[in-house]
């Protein structure tokens, strides 16, 4: 009896896999909706354990906090500087966009998330948060700190969704370096540093260059940095985040505008629906567009 | 079997079942999140291996199954593989607790070394058939390692926090166990 209901068990277990690779939407829509039943009922476990083991290390920190002060006087001393440079640079920016009639795109709102957890899992990097598709989250939006680019929404359950960070490996996203205005696509490898790969002319690209997202494709909003060039061994270009990962509490998802959606897929290639009944009428359906 | 028998067994399998959920959650904490260089341990593996290495009867298959199942989904691991997989392994550890039962530590660690090796190769030949993403395979030969290093740690924390120890003569009379 043992032995058959464990026959059946591993049966049912290696289905499932068989199942994921062959429908993996239809999976991984299961496997939110499992996540949404089970994580925000642990959330009151997860986010105090969190904050406990944070001001723990904010405790331990205590500790070589004259030596931080002084750092952070000099650090003041040369923010000084820049935050002249910056308010100069602000108004001169000002006119500009004054003398180009310049709107900043409106379509940018967002939703804020507090991070539930992340994937447990040395070789995923992602993390639930706890807005979802009651809160109007989409698959694919972008998500960003205070400062940058965290990921990009992939599974969206009712009460959470997941963020793909940029450090994950099946992260890739086309971004442009400026100031040399290079396009090229910005890769996870599962470690700190995302690679750059595929830049137009790599000459052109030095350490200390922004990368932002390119909005290439739809696949995010364009101008939104992701952080710095860093050279990284093997003369590969790497990119420095500029979010912080290390204490990523919250995140703000950017609403969207919605990507064109590619329906009718006969209409793209410009075949008719449906087979011509005689060749003479053919031409004058395809062109007036609604032939189906 | 009489009563008390049984309520002891049952009590460990909730021993079992609150640290596996413990280990589980514990994974899901969001602390740090930048990619670490050497990963962490899959301790939820090392620990079935420990309980039916020590007391095969807390921990019944189709408990590890479910735990190891639940795991793939939050985890993000092709769902099920994993959990069938260690599902295997752990009856093949299983099998040999009898013969542990003497032996010291140092052997067990020896026999879970070759158990995890063989699950993680099986793991990735799997994935490779099946053309799934599979992870580097040196990352998941390092993940291993740590993992093989924290296996005493978990078999300490069964032994002094969980009271889950090996079968002894007696227990084996009491409980059934093959002798």
């Amino acid at each position: 009896m043992r032995r058959v209901l464990l026959g059946v068990l591993l049966v049912l277990l290696l289905g499932v896999f068989l199942l994921w690779r062959v429908n993996n939407p239809r999976v991984e829509k299961f496997r939110m909706a499992v996540i949404d039943k089970v994580v925000p009922r642990f959330d009151w476990t997860l986010s105090p354990v969190a904050r406990l083991s944070r001001m723990f290390s904010d405790f331990q920190s205590y500790t070589n906090i004259y030596e931080q002060n002084r750092e952070l006087r000099h650090e003041l001393q040369r923010l000084k500087g820049w935050r002249e440079a910056a308010l100069q640079l602000e108004q001169k920016n000002a006119r500009l966009l004054d003398l180009n009639k310049v709107r900043i795109s409106a379509k940018l709102t967002y939703v804020t998330g507090v991070v539930l957890a992340d994937s447990g899992s040395p070789f995923r990097q992602s993390v639930l948060i706890n807005v979802g598709a009651r809160d109007g989250v989409r698959d694919g939006w972008a998500t960003v700190d205070g400062l940058g680019l965290v990921g990009r929404i992939s599974g969206v359950g009712q009460r959470v969704s997941r963020v793909i960070l940029l450090t994950d490996s099946s992260s890739s996203i086309p971004v442009t370096i400026q100031p040399s205005g290079q396009h090229a696509i910005m890769v996870g490898v599962n470690g700190k540093y995302p690679v750059i790969e595929f830049p137009e002319t790599p000459e052109k690209i030095h350490p200390g260059d922004r990368v932002v997202s390119s909005g290439d494709a739809g696949v995010f909003p364009p101008d939104l940095l992701a952080g710095q060039v860093v050279l990284g061994r093997k003369g590969r270009f790497l990119v420095q985040l500029a979010a912080d990962y290390s204490q990523l509490e919250f995140m703000r998802v950017l609403r969207s505008p919605p990507a064109e959606k590619i329906g009718i897929s006969n209409q793209i290639i410009g075949a008719p629906a449906s087979p011509a009944p005689a060749p003479g009428p053919a031409p004058a359906v395809g062109g007036d567009g609604n032939g189906g | 079997m009489d009563n008390a028998v049984r309520l002891r067994i049952w009590l460990g399998r909730v021993k079992f079942a609150l640290a596996a959920a413990v280990v589980l959650f514990a994974a899901l904490v969001p602390l740090n999140l930048t990619p670490q260089i050497i990963p962490g341990p899959d301790l939820l593996f090392a620990l079935v291996l420990t309980v039916v290495l020590r007391r095969p009867e807390f921990a019944p298959f189709w408990l590890i199954a479910a735990f190891m199942f639940l795991a793939d989904i939050l985890e993000m691991r092709p769902p099920g593989l994993w959990a069938a997989i260690v599902l295997v392994a752990s009856e093949v550890a299983r099998a040999q607790e009898y013969r542990f039962r003497d032996l010291s530590f140092l052997m067990e660690w020896a026999l879970v070394a070759v158990v995890m090796f063989m699950a993680n190769l099986a793991n990735q030949m799997l994935l490779t058939l099946t053309l799934a993403a599979r992870p580097d395979f040196g990352a998941v030969m390092l993940h291993y390692l740590v993992t093989l290093l924290a296996y005493p740690l978990v078999a300490f924390i069964c032994y002094f926090l969980l009271r889950i120890r090996k079968v002894t003569p007696d227990d084996a009379i009491r409980f059934g166990h093959r002798l």
